[in-house]
């Protein structure tokens, strides 16, 4: 149940196993079904959340009711509304199960135990945020000056076997770009091998 | 409007616990039964309220990892195996253990006091309450995991009475 948690923990920071069953009393082990929520609208989000297995999607319904997908979660990756998770603020996000899903939840609570009881996990969410950063910067910087194929390059290579496992028009909606222009331009790019 | 949360019962509840499901299937929690012979209960369920989201699962370690809320509503399953299973997909998770006789203090023999022990990092909840009552005494070592079930139980009509603590948990 938290091989890959501990995996994840250990490609960046030391912890010893007595830090790392600290660690695993502090999670809150959910299993979610394809289609719940873990997160509404207007929720105040409770959890930051590390995927064990699954996928999880984040997304914002517009005035027009068209959703508009932020964040993809896969195994390994971690999901969360950190402005209402820190600020207590209802948020803006939904967020829910693309596939049945293994999670691992904590709350700000616990998170503030964790990281006082094991201060090596401080380094560990310094460098997943900053990693964070880095890539909604180059996220942003590739939605004003990508072409379709630079982008959907992008998301290939940081989610190889995403195609599989995410219905088209959701990789379209996170992209930014229509489901046309993402045919044409898978269809372009597979002409060309 | 709040993502729904699981509320899983395990056991089919006897006298007490019973009229606390049908009190549950009101409020927005979606309901995940345990138990190898719960038609005829669900069918009961769904007369009383027909757009119910009772669900029923045979595997205790599943339904409780799914769970939000563990509810131990035939505490006759309680035993070491039943612990075993739960143990480790109950972490952080309250835990409700029924006592179906109107006290004013949780029982010293077993129960809540030994369910603490033995689910170490889990929020054990204690509430008691009788057939013909809707009044219920609780009491919990964890305040938030008291204030939940309190307003659970008030969402489903009971009156509630915070009774002494239980011993403290390990769940930090």
């Amino acid at each position: 149940m938290y091989e890959l948690l501990h995996k994840k923990i250990t490609e960046t920071t030391s912890l010893t196993e007595e830090e790392f069953e600290v660690c695993k009393t502090l999670f809150i082990p959910k299993k979610l079904r394809k289609r719940q929520y873990l997160l509404q609208e207007g929720d105040i989000c409770k959890y930051i959340t590390f995927v064990q297995k699954g996928v999880l999607r984040s997304y914002m319904v517009d005035d027009k009711g068209s959703e508009n997908i932020f964040q993809f979660a896969l195994e390994g990756w971690w999901i969360s509304d950190l402005y209402s998770f820190l600020t207590r603020q209802p948020s803006q996000f939904n967020i829910d199960a693309l596939e049945n899903c293994e999670l691992l939840l904590i709350t700000p609570s616990s998170w503030d135990i964790l990281l006082e009881k094991i201060p090596a996990l401080e380094r560990y969410f310094r460098i997943l945020i900053q990693n964070n950063l880095i890539v909604t910067q180059r996220r942003l910087m590739g939605a004003l000056y990508e072409t379709a194929e630079e982008k959907y390059s992008s998301l290939i290579e940081a989610f190889p076997d995403i195609v599989q496992r995410v219905p088209q028009h959701m990789i379209a909606s996170y992209l930014g770009i229509t489901r046309e222009t993402l045919s044409r331009t898978r269809r372009q790019m597979a002409n060309r091998k | 409007m709040a993502a729904q949360e699981t509320i899983t019962m395990v056991g089919i509840p006897k006298d007490i616990s019973r009229i606390l499901v049908h009190s549950l299937v009101q409020t927005p929690y979606r309901l995940l039964l345990i138990a190898t012979d719960a038609d005829q209960f669900i069918q009961q369920l769904l007369l009383q309220v027909p757009q119910t989201a009772v669900e029923t699962i045979d595997c205790v370690r599943e339904g409780c990892w799914e769970a939000d809320i563990i509810i131990l509503a035939d505490t006759s399953l309680i035993d070491k195996a039943l612990i075993e299973k739960i143990k480790e997909v109950s972490i952080q998770k309250i835990v409700v253990y029924i006592s179906e006789h109107r006290v004013d203090r949780p029982p010293d023999f077993i129960e809540s006091k030994d369910l603490q022990i033995l689910l170490p990092y889990s929020k054990i909840v204690w509430v008691s309450t009788t057939q013909a009552s809707t009044e219920a005494a609780i009491a919990g070592a964890d305040q938030t995991a008291v204030d939940t079930i309190v307003n659970i139980l008030a969402q489903s009509g009971y009156q509630t009475t915070l009774v002494e603590q239980l011993p403290e948990n390990r769940s930090h």
